[in-house]
């Protein structure tokens, strides 16, 4: 498998996986960018909206507190581990509104 | 149980000895091949300081192997069986008490009698497919580390500025502070490391940026003399990173569609790897070794089969190789502490049930402590196994 493909398989498996619940955005705003969070306390704030997630699964801290079903599960899943959010908007100047990057030229 | 902490003190002491200032004794004309039970690896530089201690280990050993080992990058390992060119030059060989020594390969040459990668050999330029005649067998886990110095202000790190950074320039990319391409030190696609990074960050090894330093203990003198330290950034396997925390700090990592950025520790201090051990850290490979093997898949070279067994379990190890304890007090992972897997690097994860797991025994080998209950027989244990002295799960 040329590294390429490896690649365009990659992303079509990170672009179908997303957690099962209903909110307006793949990834909840953080409004607590302060360090020293731990995910399963405050990962962030609860969503920008302030509206309690309809996913059982998904805690008012935006992390994942079940059973890990799919690989982002694991990834967001609620922690004692201390975490601190990147914020990918405000530091990345050349970020696509959607949350992408441009092609590497 | 004695706990493991005070181990962490001569680990540290001796990794400075090791790695942030070696003694490295120029044995003159010996020759690689006259030394006893010689085994000649060849790789990438990261798994150097565990080669080291397993060398100086099995140096005492009353049947003695002789690690030898030369790093020009993990797919050197590779592509020399693939293209057939051989190693030349020094190589490295560890002393009882760790002083690393050089001997001389042959002028003509030798074909390693096996590699060692940071990643699955495949994602190296030119390997399609991993010869024939080549069997793969498994090593710890490796967690790999985008690190800055410490007087560095930064803390984390996203897959996408990492892709800026290093994919697509840091000065074009303007992702603050790391602006200077000068101080954004690099490797290439023939580097783990490389491979790792970019694969994580979304660009092929290919597109990497920056300066390349060539090894990972390079990047720990780039980093650590850097004018500039705001703006300097590197990457460079966990252990080497840990083995130079006076020097360097690791930035927590916030991958693709993750919410928030971890260390590979549960803390940005600690040394308990959980992160990785439960998939929050993304940046992690197992090593790998490559080695020439019969029709039925048996390692040809019996010194090396003896070598690689030890790391497989099918070798019974010498009273001198507490390799498990070795692999940790590394910074290394054995596979069986790990929660979760994947099938190919930066892949998707899933949940792991190790054959023989020892997580209890690696959490209080690294933190002191553990919830497990301790045992000495399996009726001591309510449930699961008794293993390495506490209840496993199974």
């Amino acid at each position: 498998m040329t590294l390429r493909s490896i690649l365009c398989v990659r992303f079509a498996i990170l672009g179908a996986l997303t957690l099962s619940c209903a909110r307006d955005n793949d990834v909840p705003d953080l409004d607590d960018t302060s360090p020293g969070n731990t995910s399963g306390a405050s990962a962030g704030e609860s969503n920008d909206a302030g509206e309690t997630e309809s996913d059982p699964c998904i805690t008012p801290e935006g992390c994942f507190d079940c059973e890990p079903q799919e690989p982002i599960h694991y990834l967001n899943r609620c922690t004692e581990a201390v975490c601190e959010p990147f914020d990918n908007a405000a530091r990345l100047p050349l970020l696509n509104a959607d949350g992408s990057v441009p092609p590497i030229g | 149980m004695k706990p493991r902490s005070h181990l962490l003190l001569s680990f540290v002491a001796a990794s400075c000895v090791l790695v942030a200032s070696p003694r490295i004794v120029h044995a003159d004309e010996v020759a690689c091949q006259d030394l006893p039970n010689p085994v000649f690896g060849l790789g990438g530089s990261a798994s150097k300081p565990l080669l080291a201690r397993v060398g100086a280990a099995l140096a005492t050993a009353e049947d003695p192997l002789t690690v030898i080992y030369q790093a020009p990058g993990a797919c050197f390992g590779i592509t020399t069986y693939v293209d057939g060119t051989p190693a030349t030059g020094t190589a490295s060989y560890w002393a009882a008490d760790g002083t690393e020594l050089t001997c001389a390969l042959p002028v003509t040459g030798v074909t390693p009698d096996y590699a060692m990668l940071g990643v699955q050999g495949t994602l190296c330029e030119g390997v399609e497919a991993i010869p024939d005649f080549l069997g793969t067998f498994s090593g710890p886990v490796t967690s790999w580390s985008l690190i800055v110095p410490n007087a560095s202000s930064q803390t984390t790190i996203s897959s996408e500025a990492s892709y800026f950074v290093y994919g697509y320039g840091a000065a074009a990319a303007g992702v603050q502070p790391w602006v200077v391409e000068s101080e954004t030190y690099s490797r290439d696609a023939t580097s783990a490391a490389g491979i790792v990074v970019a694969l994580a960050s979304g660009f092929s090894p290919t597109q990497l940026k920056g300066p390349n330093v060539m090894t990972n203990q390079n990047m720990i003198t780039s980093l650590a003399g850097s004018t500039n330290p705001e703006a300097a950034i590197g990457f460079v396997s966990t252990e080497v990173a840990d083995l130079n925390r006076d020097s360097v700090r690791t930035l927590a990592f916030q991958a693709r569609d993750q919410t928030c950025s971890y260390w590979p520790d549960s803390t940005p201090t600690g040394f308990d790897k959980r992160n990785v051990r439960d998939g929050h850290y993304v940046l992690w490979t197992p090593y790998y070794f490559y080695v020439p093997v019969d029709g039925a898949g048996r390692i040809i070279h019996d010194d090396t089969r003896r070598f690689v067994g030890f790391f497989e379990g099918t070798e019974p190890t010498p009273p001198e190789l507490p390799l498990t304890d070795i692999i940790i007090d590394n910074g290394n992972i054995p596979v069986c502490a790990m929660e979760v897997w994947r099938d190919e690097e930066i892949g998707p994860l899933y949940s792991f049930a190790p054959p023989e797991p020892c997580g209890c025994y690696y959490e209080f080998s690294v933190t002191g402590e553990t919830s497990c209950q301790t045992c000495t027989e399996a009726s001591d244990c309510s449930t699961g196994a008794c293993r390495q002295g506490f209840c496993e799960a199974y």
